[in-house]
């Protein structure tokens, strides 16, 4: 039989006393066997010392088998019941996960109710296991929601820290790659640009600061849009100036191409942007713009609330004297950027400059568009 | 859209495997039985059957996986077992009877989009 099920094992009176139930009623079922005896010597004494008559024998005899009928079934039922509040309430449930045998102490007719409360119980049991199955699987299912939130979480997290410096689009490839932790501190080789409006501040005095304020974030959108769109990343604005880092997104170019093609584009985007401009009879200006490519610390810094992404070294203060140099509509290159670039451009040599901490003097080419 | 059939004698199960694969654009069938899942096989020609092994009752899982590897008409279909048989032994029978992949009871719903994504492109 299986594990599972329950056992049935008659009990013979004196073959096991398992507690003092037993013990007390196996004493009170001898007494109730030795009532069985009266009946007959009752018989016999009346036999011989009253010498009664056949018919009133039988009479009599009827009366005793009555009587010995009662005791009888007093005694069945005593074992029946006896059965039942075995069989009964939550003790049959742990004898069972015990895999304790049930002790039933009854006639055969008996045994076939508890076969059915066997099975019964068979189909319980299986239940029970379903139900622990299912427990388990409902686990495993919440484990997996806590985990896909917290994944979302950091996610969100990710792509909140991601979308100021770089674009829409990007943020979901970096996400979705593996190597998204470009916000990491490190030094790395990298391509710096900076861009910013010639003479702004006296054109900005002409104007309403409303005005201003729009003129700058209309053009700050189209150039940041070309920097996205040429895997740069947006370092920061400060005032009329732009600062972006390119070499920190994987890209089939090289870093200075990237930022090269960027600078074009700008100058043609400026350049369109100032036609409106003048037709709608508004002030126009012209942008110069620098570039640089040399190793700088990438990082994290600033205090905790107001931590910034960006980058610090040599290569960046050249970059920023470059474009302090680049005169209207001009894009001027260091002399890295230069021979990652030849070839790809057209580009020419001008005078050497002397950047700020530098002895030896910088040689720079001038983009030609 | 990726059609998806999930067999499984028992309908709280199928329920979950179809909620758990409701985040991807797929269309779902059931099926109680092996002998059902062969049927509507032949006529849907699903991309993909998730296969229950142990079902009461006629053809079991490996029996209908089987059956459907050998038909020419529906060969072509990736089977992944799902069922509580855990054992080595269990997985050596489900992938000889011809199952793409093997995937046991209790299961992360996580793992089963992953390996339902990765078989369905």
């Amino acid at each position: 039989m299986d594990k599972g099920a329950f056992r049935i094992s008659m009990m013979k009176q004196g073959c096991q006393k398992p507690n003092n139930f037993y013990r007390f009623y196996g004493r009170k079922q001898a007494v109730l066997a030795l009532w069985g005896i009266i009946p007959f010597l009752l018989i016999i004494y009346l036999f011989v010392y009253e010498k009664i008559k056949l018919i009133d024998a039988v009479t009599l005899f009827s009366a005793l088998a009555v009587f010995s009928i009662m005791i009888g079934l007093s005694f069945f039922r005593r074992s029946a019941d006896k059965f039942v509040s075995e069989s009964t309430g939550p003790e049959i449930m742990e004898a069972e996960e015990k895999g304790e045998p049930m002790r039933i102490q009854v006639d055969r007719e008996l045994s076939d109710i508890a076969g059915n409360i066997d099975s019964v119980l068979r189909k319980v049991n299986e239940a029970n296991r379903d139900m622990k199955e299912q427990t388990v699987q409902l686990m495993i299912y919440a484990r997996d929601l806590s985990l896909s939130h917290r994944r979302m979480k950091e996610e969100q997290e990710l792509r909140y820290r991601l979308s100021r410096y770089v674009g829409e689009n990007l943020v979901e490839k970096l996400i979705n790659s593996k190597d998204s932790l470009f916000l990491e501190n490190e030094r790395k080789q990298l391509t710096i640009l900076f861009a910013d409006i010639r003479s702004f501040c006296t054109m900005a005095e002409r104007m309403s600061a409303e005005d201003v304020v729009s003129m700058l974030n209309e053009f700050f959108g189209i150039m940041v849009d070309i920097i996205f769109r040429n895997n740069g990343i947006l370092d920061k604005f400060v005032g009329d100036q732009l600062m972006a880092l390119f070499g920190l997104i994987p890209s089939e170019n090289s870093a200075p191409h990237d930022a090269i093609k960027a600078a074009i584009e700008m100058q043609d985007a400026t350049e369109d942007l100032m036609k409106q401009r003048a037709k709608q009879d508004k002030e126009t200006f012209e942008i110069g713009i620098g570039i640089n490519t040399g190793s700088a610390i990438v990082g994290n810094v600033g205090p905790e609330n107001r931590m910034d992404y960006t980058v610090i070294g040599d290569s960046v203060n050249v970059a920023a004297r470059l474009e302090q140099i680049a005169s209207e509509g001009q894009i001027i290159i260091g002399e890295q950027t230069y021979r990652q670039t030849q070839g790809l451009f057209h580009m020419r040599k001008r005078e050497e400059i002397y950047a700020k901490n530098k002895t030896e003097p910088v040689i720079c080419y001038e983009v030609v568009r | 859209m990726k059609k998806i059939l999930i067999v499984d004698d028992q309908v709280e199960v199928r329920e979950l495997v179809e909620v758990t694969l409701r985040s991807g654009d797929y269309q779902v069938f059931q099926a109680e039985s092996g002998e059902k899942a062969i049927e509507i096989a032949r006529a849907v020609k699903p991309d993909l059957i998730i296969m229950d092994i142990m079902m009461p009752g006629g053809m079991d899982g490996l029996e209908a996986t089987g059956a459907l590897k050998n038909d020419p008409e529906t060969n072509g279909i990736t089977i992944i077992m799902l069922t509580a048989k855990g054992q080595e032994a269990d997985r050596k029978t489900g992938l000889g009877a011809g199952a793409d992949d093997y995937f046991v009871k209790p299961f992360s719903p996580l793992e089963l989009i992953k390996k339902v994504e990765e078989v369905l492109g």
